[in-house]
């Protein structure tokens, strides 16, 4: 890492002259080909690849993140997404077919281009820098689209190195770096993108839509979420404990979608908290301090932010509460509370505070869920297969893990997006290729067809409207009280089938029968 | 409903009947058809095994409770249709008629109050003021049809509180006619794109860039598809509708009276009962109001190009992200406009039939709209798709490689996790040889399975044949 410039912000007169670069190198249509976005792709890899031990140094300066995590979610993350990415980019960039289109219109050959919506803006954040940064971009450039990435200030280090890797690899006329905090952000935003990504807080993120509404740009918001788990009384406590946990040691709990508190039936409530209590010992035998495994929270502001949230609770401490300003270490702290009013649970902590409600029943704490938050981004059941479906018919939330805490949101290739107040868009994996994509419907009208289409042209003669009546009307299948008339006749010839594939099926394995038992008739 | 569009667009039963009834009542039936099968679960795709275990899939879930603003020209359609798509979603939906078209909006509110829960489902008449108040309350999503600057102050009210939006608005879209372009087909094929709702039609071209070399054969064809479409002249035509209202005459007009280009064909109009006639107008410049506003109404400007590469800048200059696209010429040049072009749709050799395919999906990019509907994507716009995956009990052990301490577990989790690139460092691809026999050359697994029986069904053939 010394070898490298010291993190400083991009002269706000650059910013625009760094945009109008991006904007142009996409209207010469460089981007569109596969060969020009694999070539960027494939580079990008190794340039991380060759850049490991500088990537996980930076970790280790920004976040106290230990060499196994910032593999894991980070580096072995974004590696994994190119390699995934090159494999199937072909496949995605290839027209589609526009599905349940009717036979008439078939000869007009509808389809789905899929073209780059354009000059992106890609603005990161600071838990899992490249994963949240690179993540996005790696989308933008699968897409075609040209890029400007705005690092999180707030890990300078990992902003250097991702700097220098992007500069390295990547197309410069294309792929531009702009460092900075507040002023620099803002100055991008006055530019025109064709589509915003930004990663980050709810606050930030309204100030980005209003802004992005202001000329129409599309955007994609990756936010968070006073995220529940519930621990039903017939959940597993042991399992329900260490999964829970993991969630909050991970990156010392600055996880977007981590749960930010925990409703446990009071039936079990004592088990579970005892099952804490053990699997912090295992996982942390030593304790949090000096733990190369467990990272620090991010800096000051953000810490003394957790204190102040840990010093409001009226609730009783039960394992944890030690935090160190001059390390910016905070132990994964257990806490009872006794309200959903409680500090600890009506803001996001952000942070390895497991505030743990006790409810009555199930109801109980959906209706408490939907009270904190109506639109988490993440949501977490721990109960019966029957519990789990209640809780998830009764609430919504980004996206939901039954029985585990966070670990939809570990599958590197599963679309990973907020609702409502928690986001909008989603990405990874193909959705990552599917945010920058515009999907342009597009048919094609061969000359020949003129003479059929004459019953669109007007004068408009009786005898067209009943042509037309005749050719388009869908008969319903149901009768005015909304119920399905069967025909007989129907009902024998699709043998009971529903949709052309399952009648279909039953046929062919019909006439397979008839064919082998005439056969076998035959041979005696 | 076919007398409420003749009274507020002075519209004939047949276009009501094709763009508004049939329309509509085509699309529930469909909804119907195929509602259980897309409200079902989806399997996640690209999942790798060892993470199947965990049932990753999509569960699709209504956003909730939407508000659905209409718009006056197509106001059956534009309304109703995305209420169809709420109510298949499982959403609770509010609609607010454009007021342009008061009798449609009548008509629709009688039709949802008596066929549809009143509960979930509730009518809101109004303009300006009752739009503002709807606005003020949350919804989980809104969905808007109209022109850009209304859009704009409904994307900035709900980026207030983080609402998404569908936008479908409109654009300058241009027709690109090529030298190498059929001029009868081009022209008959434009005109029914102007004269279809005497081109009230936000996704109908707003001008034709036409290659300087076919231009008067282009204008005289369209004056023979005239005089077939309108044997009687427009204004006698039973056929051929009307602006909806005085406002948006005068707008029209005065756009007609503020060009600088010469007027071919048409020019009539009448105040006294909205009445403006296909008009094809050769304007000579790129700055004519005809080209740089959105007429929404029957106005036919032509400019004259030297060739593809003017027309393809003149368009990007014009409006970089429009509605629709129309290219006319050959499979090449038509590559070539889709590839140097931007739009939320195009139809090729065609006046906008990618918006008349029902099923086909509908909407904008940039500024000419976000999100898009019809057929399937109409239950997706209200659909919130949320990620599910469920972690077996049994799965522990193979777990604990995630737990800390993390000591000796980085080797471990690597082995299990780490892809293998196919390509070296100059971004060549490795060519696998044993890959490449054994798939026979296909890139996928049902590919080469494919290629393996074709051969296998060759070589039994050719065995039959050489044994006879």
């Amino acid at each position: 890492m010394n070898d490298l410039p010291p993190f400083s912000h991009t002269p706000a007169d650059e910013i625009s002259s760094v945009h109008d670069r991006v904007v142009s190198s996409f209207l010469k249509h460089k981007t569109r080909t596969i060969e020009y976005r694999l070539k960027q792709l494939r580079s990008l890899y190794w340039g991380i690849k060759d850049e490991e031990p500088a990537l996980t140094e930076a970790l280790k300066l920004d976040l106290g993140k230990s060499a196994y995590e910032a593999y894991l979610s980070e580096i072995g993350w974004c590696l994994n997404d190119i390699l995934f990415v090159c494999t199937n980019l072909e496949k995605w960039m290839k027209d589609e077919s526009a599905p349940d289109i009717p036979l008439t219109n078939l000869l007009m050959r509808p389809r789905i281009r899929k073209d780059p919506l354009g000059a992106v803006l890609i603005i990161g954040a600071y838990n899992f820098p490249y994963q949240l940064t690179l993540g996005p971009l790696i989308g933008a450039i699968a897409a075609g689209c040209t890029a400007v990435i705005k690092p999180s200030e707030n890990a300078p280090h990992a902003a250097r190195i991702m700097q220098h890797i992007v500069e390295q690899s990547l197309d410069s006329e294309a792929y531009r770096v702009v460092q900075g905090a507040i002023p620099e952000t803002t100055a991008l935003l006055e530019q025109k993108w064709d589509k915003i990504f930004y990663t980050g807080n709810a606050t930030v993120g309204k100030i980005i839509a209003k802004k992005a509404a202001e000329t129409l740009t599309p955007v994609t918001l990756e936010l968070g979420g006073r995220n529940p788990a519930i621990v039903s009384k017939n959940a597993d406590t042991k399992l329900a404990a260490r999964r829970v946990l993991w969630t909050k040691l991970f990156n010392a709990g600055q996880v977007c979608v981590s749960q930010n508190y925990v409703m446990v039936d009071r039936e079990v409530l004592p088990a579970f908290l005892h099952e804490l209590g053990v699997a912090l010992k295992e996982f942390q035998p030593k304790g949090a301090k000096d733990n190369e495994d467990y990272s620090h929270i991010i800096n000051e502001r953000q810490w003394s932010r957790l204190k102040t949230m840990l010093d409001s609770t009226n609730g009783k401490v039960i394992y944890g509460g030690h935090a160190d300003k001059e390390t910016l270490l905070f132990e994964p702290t257990v806490v009872q509370v006794e309200s959903a009013d409680d500090a600890l649970i009506k803001e996001e902590s952000f942070g390895p505070l497991i505030p743990i409600l006790p409810v009555s029943n199930l109801e109980e704490a959906i209706r408490t869920a939907n009270e904190v938050h109506a639109t988490p981004l993440g949501l977490y059941t721990f109960g019966t297969n029957a519990e789990n479906a209640k809780v998830l018919a009764e609430t919504r939330s980004g996206g939901a893990t039954m029985n585990d805490a966070m670990f939809h949101a570990s599958m590197p290739t599963l679309a990973f997006g907020g609702v409502g107040d928690s986001g909008q868009g989603a990405y990874r994996g193909k959705s990552s290729f599917d945010s920058f994509t515009h999907r342009r419907s597009v048919t094609q009208t061969p000359g020949w067809m003129e003479g059929m289409l004459a019953v669109r042209y007007p004068p408009y003669t009786a005898e067209k409207l009943k042509k037309l009546k005749q050719m388009q009307d869908l008969k319903p299948d149901f009768d005015r009280q909304g119920k399905v008339k069967r025909s007989l006749l129907w009902l024998l010839l699709s043998m009971g089938g529903k949709g052309t594939t399952s009648v279909g099926v039953r046929w062919a394995v019909l006439v397979s029968l008839v064919a082998i038992g005439s056969r076998l008739v035959a041979s005696r | 409903m076919l007398e409420a569009c003749r009274l507020d667009l002075g519209r004939s039963e047949f276009e009501t009947y094709l763009s508004e009834l049939c329309w509509c009542e085509n699309d529930i039936i469909f909804m119907c058809n195929n509602l259980e099968k897309w409200a079902k679960d989806e399997k996640a795709p690209d999942i790798p095994l060892m993470n199947m275990a965990l049932s990753p899939r999509i569960r699709k879930e209504p956003l909730g409770c939407v508000l659905v603003i209409g718009a006056y020209n197509f106001p059956i359609q534009l309304t109703l249709g995305p209420l169809i798509g709420a109510i298949s979603a499982g959403c609770t939906a509010v609609v607010k008629p454009s007021e342009n078209a008061p009798h449609a909006a009548a008509i629709m509110q009688k039709i949802i109050a008596d066929a549809l829960d009143p509960s979930a489902y509730a009518v809101v008449q109004g303009a300006i003021p009752e739009t503002s108040k709807l606005l003020e309350c949350k919804w989980d999503k809104i969905f808007y049809t109209g022109n850009a600057t209304v859009g704009t102050i409904i994307a900035k009210k709900a980026a207030e509180t983080l609402t998404p939006v569908t936008l479908e608005l409109g654009g300058r879209n241009p027709a690109i006619v090529s030298a190498s372009a059929d001029p009868r087909l081009a022209a008959r094929r434009l005109l029914w794109a102007k004269l279809l709702n005497a081109g009230q039609v936000c996704v109908s071209q707003n001008y034709i860039l036409v290659d300087r070399s076919i231009l008067p054969a282009l204008v005289s064809e369209m004056r023979t598809a005239l005089k077939e479409f309108h044997p009687n002249g427009a204004q006698s035509s039973p056929d051929y509708g009307r602006i909806v209202n005085s406002r948006q005459f005068e707008r029209l007009k005065k756009m007609l009276d503020s060009t600088t280009g010469k007027i071919l064909i048409g020019g009539t109009t009448d105040a006294a009962n909205n009445f403006i006639e296909p008009t094809v107008i050769e304007v000579e410049s790129i700055t004519d109001p005809l080209i740089t506003d959105e007429s929404f109404g029957p106005l036919i400007p032509i400019l004259a190009v030297a060739d593809l590469d003017e027309a393809i800048r003149v368009a990007n200059s014009i409006h970089e992200t429009p509605l629709g696209l129309y290219p006319f010429g050959t499979r090449a040049e038509v590559k070539k406009v889709l590839d140097q072009t931007r739009s939320g749709g195009a139809s090729i050799n065609d006046g906008f039939f990618h918006a008349s395919i029902p099923t086909l999906a509908f909407g904008g990019v940039g500024d000419s709209g976000q999100g898009a509907y019809r057929g399937k994507a109409s239950f997706d716009t209200f659909t919130h798709r949320r990620s599910v995956t469920s972690t077996p009990s049994w799965i522990e052990g193979l777990l604990s490689v995630r737990y800390p301490p993390y000591a000796g577990k980085l080797a471990k989790f690597r082995k299990q996790t780490d892809l293998k690139p196919n390509f070296d460092r100059d971004g060549r691809v490795r060519i696998a040889w044993t890959w490449l026999a054994l798939g026979l050359g296909s890139n996928s697994g049902v590919g080469a399975l494919g290629r393996w029986v074709a051969l296998l069904a060759l070589a039994l053939g050719l065995r039959q044949w050489t044994t006879r």
